[in-house]
């Protein structure tokens, strides 16, 4: 293959973003040394990283002018398990957007995160054929299975049985050809006029868990269909992707550029490789203009819609702080590169979506940085290299495992980069935290009860599910972090990383990994385990709500009539002031829990002459008093004072104080009045 | 006469006439009050005895708000409903009252009284009320043609377009075309008020359309009048929302400040309202044509002073 190590031109508009050529010259060298590596036959890593299960070889040609993909592909699938493998089962993902009947879009209705699917804007996938590397012809054995309910119009899995079983330790190989219709961009995947956002575009292979991997009993394909909520779950492997486009797109993709070939006949083709990834997304697009900049050993390119070259500053930034983040607080970032995508103008419907090294996130012209939605999203794709990339968890049972984990380090990040009050939105006068807005989604639910956040990905019939698995998470690990200590959860969540990236675990691999590293540092405190708190937070779909009730001062009673005194009987009031009895307050505070999540707190209470007595309470009755004879009165109580239970769905409960606070309650009274009667003016001129 | 004059001759005038701006202040005020009380009172029964708003001192605290409003959303509608109530309510009682707003700028040289602007507002009342039905009847019409006008060039000119740029730019010109025809019939709608009682006409639909002429046939005029009147009420806006963001609300001191300053923005506000009438008559009174009429008196009819040539 002739290989031309051809980076795209870097057009005037990306000065602005580089702080000096130097930068951008490293990051060139950078490049084209990891690309020159590639095409000389090295490899990314010098030992691989993951067991590379399952590998890609990919042909594919990208018709621009009829959305369609011709592809050739061949797979080598290694079973890893004890078990002989008697058929394989592959994903067909563009088939739920085949029509209809797909159980992707009957559960979606045809519309994903608030984008439908346009009209004519069908896609599908058919594998033209399918062939063992010794010739024996398969396709006429494919059949449609839907593992997951009764939809038998549902086409978006495969099964094909095998004359030969693949025997423990053994590998196949297989040759197939596919033809694939673009939909119109939908679930982040798909074309709007000249942007090209490929993703699950390939027939791929499921996962065959072995018994006792993650909850397997026996030997199975863990090979879901696509469900409207769910999202991916595959083995990790090598991808070489040649990407046959035309000449003026410009590609991004998973994995390292290791060639461009101009094929002289107005198209050229792209070539990546890609090591310990499940996954291969590109896009292609002739509008792309071409960023690049380097963090440490990571090169960061942004492909950015010519109108928003001037936001692309904020996606670089993003990714930098969230992998300055994740190494300090996670584990080192092992790729050499990770690409940003901003979707064109019409196809944000590709934005917000991670694939192994590949980023959407999606920016709008003219939006400031009051809204940091184009770091949010950043931050929280690129988050997922983590939780979904390196360790593979299973986004189709367990979608909090990387969904959940990953929306707690977004606001983790976010918060600590951006600001607690002001990582979301920045307005005068009005701004919000990324926790505060994650916290919101959950403890705003209207039956946060509805179904527990372990619910499989495309059972939530009901709702919830972004609710449930994105923010509940999020919110019971920060209130775990909280309850720990910060230093705690770093480690539980460096061991965690450690032991489990490249592989596939399941929920009860992460909280083994808590039960043993909570104990270490902190021994009984928190019982042998923490089970019973993921029996409550996790498993359970109870709330948590703690109040503070009730705080009272009783002035006890001044003594009445005579006393003795030096031999002398005088009354009380004419006694010396320094005989005098002191006076004295029998005061109390209640406390009550109103949720059923029992966890640990306590309350805090504020004397009127500045003393203070912090009570603990396990927070396991449904109510606890604390009673106190003092010369001081109590001023204000607060349970949970350092705001510990996140997961308590109303802080605003938690406190009382017997002085007035009728100043904020005046001040937004006065804003009402003001700005209602500005209406009532701007009413009165149809008047 | 020039649009300059016309604007003068509303600064000039609605300032002549504190007693009548008040009260339009005082009716604005009394109907707002109550609703703002009904707020306090969800507030207050919301938060108890919480030390929670105390974080809303120093701006909108997003949790306090959000916790605030799981539980409470209810209330807080139930307050804002009546909102829509009450507009509907500030919109007739603005019919009652132009008629004696519009009596009061005719006679320049009378001195305000009560009781001639209540005789106004229930002289005019009944065709000011008519007037706001054939208006709103129109007004919604002209929306819906508008919306449709709009939706097509929506669909030709953004639905498939690439540029990002475009696409807003041409939604922002939209929504100003959107505008400009409401801000024009509402102009329409106040200069048939003061044809009305200017001229006595009884029929609100020759009202109408006599004031349409007018405007049409000065367009530039009143167009640029009220532009530069729209620029007083933007300046107006513009002075508070500096002296909002200088002083704040965060102490105690500051809201009692601020309390002031919002009603006296408010004042203000009753005396644009009085401007833009003024302002508005001063060009009609000037610029149509020499048109002898008759006021009805108690028993007996007078020639209505001529408009100046």
């Amino acid at each position: 293959m002739e290989v031309n190590l051809i980076q795209q031109p870097i057009p005037e508009l990306r000065k602005p973003f580089m702080k000096s050529r130097v930068r951008v010259t490293i990051s060139l060298i950078v490049f084209v040394l990891a690309a020159t590596l590639c095409a000389s036959g090295q490899t990314i890593f010098k030992d691989p990283l993951s067991p590379r299960i399952a590998s890609y070889k990919i042909s594919v040609a990208l018709d621009a002018a009829q959305k369609m993909l011709n592809g050739k592909e061949t797979l080598t699938w290694r079973n890893t398990s004890t078990d002989r493998v008697g058929e394989l089962q592959f994903h067909l993902y563009f088939n739920a957007f085949k029509n209809s009947e797909s159980t992707f879009m009957k559960e979606s209705g045809g519309v994903n995160r608030g984008f439908e699917l346009a009209e004519g804007g069908w896609g599908w996938v058919d594998v033209t054929s399918m062939k063992t590397a010794d010739g024996e012809d398969l396709t006429g054995l494919i059949q449609f299975i839907h593992p997951d309910d009764d939809n038998d119009k549902d086409q978006t899995v495969i099964r094909v049985p095998l004359s030969k079983p693949v025997l423990p330790g053994q590998t196949i190989q297989l040759d197939l050809t596919f033809t694939a219709k673009l939909p119109r961009i939908f679930a982040r995947t798909g074309y709007y006029q000249n942007f090209f956002m490929l993703g699950q575009w390939f027939p791929k292979i499921g996962v065959y868990e072995a018994a006792g991997q993650r909850y397997a009993t026996v030997g199975q394909w863990n090979c879901h269909q696509f469900h409207s909520n769910t999202e991916f779950y595959a083995d990790y492997g090598v991808y070489d992707v040649d990407m046959t486009v035309p000449k003026e797109y410009v590609v991004g993709a998973t994995g390292l550029l290791s060639g461009v070939k101009d094929n002289g006949d107005g198209t050229k083709t792209v070539t990546h490789h890609a090591e310990d990834v499940h996954d291969f997304a590109w896009t292609a697009s002739p509008s792309y203009v071409d960023l690049s900049d380097q963090w440490k050993h990571v090169k960061i390119r942004v492909l950015m819609q010519p109108q928003r070259v001037h936001q692309a500053v904020r996606y670089f930034e993003s990714v930098k702080v969230a992998l300055e983040y994740f190494e300090k607080h996670v584990g080192k970032y092992p790729y050499p590169n990770v690409t940003v995508v901003d979707p064109a103008y019409g196809a944000s419907g590709a934005g917000g979506m991670e694939y192994p090294t590949l980023i959407t996130a999606g920016s709008m012209w003219g939006i400031g940085k009051y809204a940091k939605f184009a770091e949010l999203v950043t931050v929280h794709e690129f988050g997922h290299q983590y939780w979904y990339g390196l360790v593979g968890s299973n986004e189709f049972e367990e979608a909090w495992m990387d969904e959940g984990i990953n929306q707690y380090y977004e606001t983790r990040i976010m918060d600590h980069a951006y600001g607690t009050k002001t990582a979301t939105i920045e307005f005068p006068g009005f701004t919000a935290g990324d926790l505060e807005t994650t916290r919101m989604g959950y403890t705003g639910m209207r039956n946060p009860k509805i179904a527990p956040t372990t619910t499989l990905g495309w059972q939530f019939k009901q709702g919830g599910y972004g609710n449930l698995t994105y923010q509940k998470t999020a919110v019971f690990m920060t209130t775990l972090e909280r309850l720990i200590g910060q230093t705690v959860m770093d480690t539980l969540m460096k061991t965690y990383f450690e032991r489990w990236k490249f592989k596939h675990p399941s929920g009860k691999d992460f909280i083994a990994v808590v039960n043993e590293i909570v104990p270490k540092y902190h021994g009984n405190k928190f019982g042998q385990d923490l089970n019973w708190y993921f029996d409550q937070v996790l498993y359970g779909t109870d709330v948590c709500d703690y109040e503070l009730s009730l705080i009272e001062n009783k002035e006890v009673r001044t003594p009445q009539g005579l006393f003795d005194n030096n031999g002398k009987k005088v009354s009380f009031g004419s006694m010396k002031d320094s005989s005098k009895p002191a006076m004295l307050y029998e005061s109390r505070v209640v406390a009550r829990r109103t949720g059923e999540i029992k966890l640990p707190t306590s309350v805090l209470v504020h004397f009127d002459n500045g003393k203070e007595a912090r009570e603990p309470w396990d927070g396991q009755s449904r109510w606890v008093e604390f009673k106190y004879t003092r010369p001081e009165k109590i001023v204000w109580a607060t349970v949970d004072p350092d705001t510990t239970l996140v997961i308590d769905k109303n802080w605003n409960n938690n406190n009382k104080t017997t002085e007035s606070a009728s100043a904020p309650i005046w001040k937004y009274t006065i804003k009402f009045l003001f700005w209602f009667q500005n209406v009532l003016q701007l009413g009165g001129m149809v008047g | 006469m020039s649009i300059l004059k016309a604007f003068s001759s509303g600064i000039r005038r609605a300032t002549s006439e504190p007693r009548m701006v008040l009260a339009l202040y005082v009716i604005n005020l009394l109907i707002a009050l109550p609703l703002a009380m009904a707020f306090r009172a969800v507030l207050v029964a919301g938060f108890g005895a919480s030390m929670a708003p105390l974080e809303l001192m120093r701006g909108l605290d997003f949790t306090v708000l959000a916790d605030f409003m799981n539980v409470h959303a209810e209330e807080v509608s139930a307050v804002l409903r009546q909102v829509s109530w009450a507009i509907a309510l500030f919109m007739l009682i603005n019919s009652f009252l132009a008629g004696g707003i519009l009596t009061v700028l005719r006679n320049e040289h009378d001195k305000y009284s009560i009781s001639e602007f209540f005789a106004g507002c229930g002289k005019y009342f009944g065709r000011f009320l008519r007037l706001f039905f054939v208006f709103a009847i129109v007004l919604v019409v002209l929306v819906v043609i508008m919306t449709f006008i709009l939706a097509i060039l929506s669909k030709v000119l953004i639905e498939d377009s690439t540029s990002e740029v475009t696409v807003i730019v041409l939604t922002i010109a939209q929504i100003k075309l959107f505008f400009f025809p409401v801000m024009l019939l509402l102009m329409i709608a106040d200069y048939s008020k003061i044809s009305i009682v200017v001229n006595d006409e009884r029929k609100v639909l020759k009202a109408a359309w006599l004031s349409t002429k007018f405007v049409f046939s000065h367009f530039f005029r009143t167009i640029g009048l009220e532009l530069l009147m729209l620029l007083v009420l933007i300046l107006l806006f513009a002075i508070y929302a500096l002296l909002d963001l200088a002083i704040g609300m965060t102490t105690d001191l500051t809201i009692i400040v601020m309390l002031i300053i919002q009603q006296l923005f408010m004042v203000s506000r009753a005396w644009s309202k009085v401007f833009f009438f003024a302002g508005e008559m001063s060009l009609y009174q000037n610029l149509q044509p020499v048109v002898f009429s008759t006021v009805e008196g108690a028993g007996a009819s007078s020639v209505t002073e001529l408009p100046k040539p």
